[in-house]
């Protein structure tokens, strides 16, 4: 088995382990993450959603790195046949690249899917741009009633005639303010990139983690509008406003639903209470390097051992 | 109806034909080519493109074509807001887009009410605070 299917199983593996561990312990960790501030939550998310590939990285680099530690000591060990040796790949395997790529298979998927929207998007940002009337630095104004931000690396805002007709200027303002912090903060590329990194996770976490960094996201730029127009509950009435204004169908359909995003934002911006945590980010980021350096320093050989173990019992 | 993507000097064009309600390639590069240092023929092939999109239709007045849109402004922006909706969905799905309300989900509007109602308590508590 060459050096690349066995790279590719053992960080399949530790992902997987990762990502069982952490739903094992996710109620717990959104409800750490629910007490932060929404744009650290927002960081945190992602990094929870990030664990598994840190996780699996920093273990798989731990199993190899011991092929430098043994030939620096000269110990030449018995992974001539297992391959997964950094210098002493054997043969190619057929099982080995199956494998492979079953594991990479949920990530590919995802990244499809991602290109899919990102071609959309581009193709409907060019498309309502040709129709838009520009109200500033990458803010349009357009035909309807929605507003939103689109786009990832350069995102534009578009913000729906209907609503500037009907809406009061404060309203207006507390909804350009929100749209242009997603602008500002890059915040769909956030969002896609926590869809992308969600694709290994058991899919009740994913959508628990994915739907937990929307609301972090929606929540940081109702903060930002707030503080715009200095008045929470403002805020707070545009939301319903325009929930109202762009739940006027024509056929005058009425559902027995109300987004779980939109009631948790009226929550939090009728609420005085600020969150408890303020600096999480720092400290995730500490306890995944402590837990790198003590996997090399405690388990290097033994995490080696078990990965040519695995290697030598899939081929 | 389809609308397909246009560039920005087809956009202008049609912008014009919108005001004009008819003009021939001559008239539409006067207007706007002139000023962009776009040649004559640029002007026609651009007209041309929007009569094969359907965008525009022609009459041949002597020896020159007079273009007129099909659709109104409003129509067209109407009709190119429908398309890029489906667009905009998979973008949503993908996480490329953000909107202030979510754009797909639909609300009751009982709860809506009780939502507006806790806003109400919020600002009444406030203002008993001043």
């Amino acid at each position: 088995m060459s050096l690349f299917p066995s790279v590719v199983l053992v960080l399949a593996v530790t992902v997987f382990a990762a990502t069982l561990g952490i739903a094992g312990v996710l109620r717990p960790v959104l409800r750490t993450l629910a007490r932060m501030p929404p744009r650290a939550r927002a960081g945190g998310v992602l990094l929870v959603l990030g664990a598994p590939w840190i996780v699996g990285m920093v273990l798989t680099a731990v199993a190899l790195g011991h092929c430098w530690i043994d030939r620096v000591r000269g110990l030449q060990d018995d992974c001539v046949r297992c391959g997964f040796c950094l210098f002493q790949s054997a043969g190619g395997s057929r099982w080995g690249w199956l494998i492979a790529l079953a594991a990479l298979s949920p990530v590919g998927f995802a990244v499809t899917r991602l290109a899919g929207g990102m071609l959309r998007a581009r193709r409907a940002s060019v498309a309502l741009r040709g129709i838009s009337e520009r109200l500033g630095d990458n803010m349009h104004l357009i035909p309807g009633r929605a507003a939103f931000v689109i786009g990832w690396l350069s995102p534009s805002v578009f913000i729906g005639e209907e609503l500037r007709r009907t809406l009061a200027p404060a309203s207006m303002a507390a909804i350009t303010a929100h749209e242009d912090g997603h602008r500002k903060h890059r915040d769909t590329f956030a969002r896609m990139l926590g869809r992308l990194l969600s694709a290994v996770h058991l899919p009740r976490a994913a959508l628990q983690l994915v739907a937990s960094l929307d609301l972090a996201l929606e929540q940081a730029c109702d903060e930002l509008a707030s503080a715009t127009v200095q008045d929470r509950l403002v805020v707070a009435q545009a939301l319903i406003d325009v929930a109202r204004i762009q739940d006027t169908q024509p056929d005058g359909r009425d559902c027995q639903c109300v987004p779980a995003t939109l009631a948790a934002r009226i929550d939090a911006l009728c609420s005085d209470a600020a969150p408890a945590i303020a600096r999480p980010r720092l400290a995730m980021v500490g306890a995944l390097f402590a837990f790198g350096v003590a996997a090399g320093l405690a388990g290097g050989h033994q995490l080696h051992r078990a990965a040519e173990a695995l290697v030598r019992f899939v081929t | 109806m389809k609308i397909p993507l246009l560039g920005e000097l087809e956009m202008s064009a049609l912008e014009l034909l919108w005001q004009r309600g008819t003009a021939d390639a001559k008239e539409v590069h006067s207007a706007i080519g002139v000023s962009r240092s776009i040649t004559l023929s640029t002007i026609q092939s651009t007209l041309e493109r929007l009569n094969r999109k359907r965008l525009l239709m022609r009459e041949r007045v002597g020896h020159a074509y007079h273009y007129a849109p099909v659709l109104g402004r409003a129509e067209f922006r109407a009709h190119a807001m429908a398309n890029a909706l489906s667009d905009l969905r998979g973008a949503d799905a993908a996480g490329v887009m953000a909107a202030f309300v979510d754009l797909v989900a639909r609300t009751d509007r009982t709860k809506l009410d009780d939502l507006e109602k806790i806003i109400g308590r919020a600002r009444d508590k406030r203002q008993a605070r001043r």
